[in-house]
């Protein structure tokens, strides 16, 4: 008997470890399947932005805002209006860059890290980014939200993809708990400059003239 | 189209005897960051993209960065033929407000 009380206390043990880890799965299980729900039923998106970089460098911060329109499945306009205009667009494979005078056109499959950063930004606003594995190991938890008012859901996105995780240590997002709809985008770079995109005024599933992702 | 392009802002903090700056593209992410000694007009890479981290990409970008900085500030256009390589740069509104 005093041989046998170990291996039972182990054998204990272990399974209260493995069902404790099961239900934090099934928890995060659960948020995602909210999350990619609302996200499935979002044909368009437009939203207002603010971007705070913070250099770490410079020891500063950079703010810019914008606009952003979404338009399933692929098409995206991001546009910078303070402190400089700037925008551009991704249609299908295709990026067009507009600044001042200027345009340039690029195919993404020749320039991998636009290519990197489109398939992100697509994949964050389409909303799977929580669910292609291939792309991301993803831990999500449901959290206070930094300014103390109510709970929101954190994703914790780390890249396996060599090309992204030569970009970033992991990016989060914020998710509202109450309409499952992307609040912030927080992306937190290997040199350790960090950036902040907070979404303000989401208008889902409105038409937008499809002209303006036009990349002709 | 082009193979390879990087486009973005270009933030400069002058610090008298040295200038700091950092590149960062659209969507935030950095590309580029290097300091320029003013006196020996030396450019000194602190951190690049791994795409371009290549010991002769940089010694080549050194080289083009000290063109670029001598010619600020104001629109600079500086092409280096051998390599085919063009470097645009074009100053933006001073608005600090933000």
């Amino acid at each position: 008997m005093r041989h046998f009380l170990p291996f039972i206390l182990t054998a204990c043990m272990a399974c209260a470890l493995h069902a404790q880890h099961n239900a934090v799965t099934k928890e995060q299980a659960a948020i995602i399947r909210e999350i990619s729900a609302a996200s499935a039923k979002i044909v368009s998106m437009e939203s207002d932005f603010v971007q705070t970089k913070y250099i770490t460098m410079l020891n500063d911060k950079l703010v810019s805002k914008g606009k952003i329109r979404f338009q399933q499945p692929d098409k995206l306009l991001w546009e910078y209006t303070t402190p400089y205009t700037y925008s551009f667009i991704i249609n299908n494979n295709k990026i067009k860059i507009r600044n001042n005078n200027r345009t340039d056109i690029i195919d993404s499959n020749h320039n991998k890290v636009f290519k990197e950063i489109s398939r992100l930004m697509m994949m964050t606003v389409r909303g799977n980014s929580l669910t292609d594995d291939k792309v991301f190991d993803v831990t999500v938890k449901s959290e206070k939200k930094a300014q103390g008012k109510g709970q929101e859901y954190q994703a914790i996105l780390v890249p396996k993809r060599k090309e992204m995780k030569q970009l970033w240590n992991r990016l989060v997002l914020h998710f509202d708990v109450a309409n499952k709809i992307l609040s912030t985008i927080e992306m937190f770079e290997k040199n350790g400059d960090h950036t902040i995109i907070e979404m303000q005024h989401v208008v889902l599933n409105k038409a937008i003239d499809s002209n303006v992702f036009n990349v002709d | 189209m082009r193979k390879a392009y990087i486009s973005g802002i270009c933030v400069m903090i002058d610090e008298g005897e040295d200038i700091k700056a950092a590149v960062f593209n659209e969507f935030g992410v950095s590309t580029l960051a290097f300091e320029y000694r003013k006196k020996k007009e030396k450019i000194k890479i602190t951190q690049i993209i791994g795409a371009m981290n290549r010991w002769y990409v940089k010694r080549q970008l050194k080289k083009d960065l000290r063109n670029v900085m001598k010619q600020l500030p104001g629109n600079v256009v500086i092409e280096n033929k051998k390599y085919e390589l063009k470097y645009t740069f074009i100053p933006l509104s001073n608005d600090t407000s933000e």
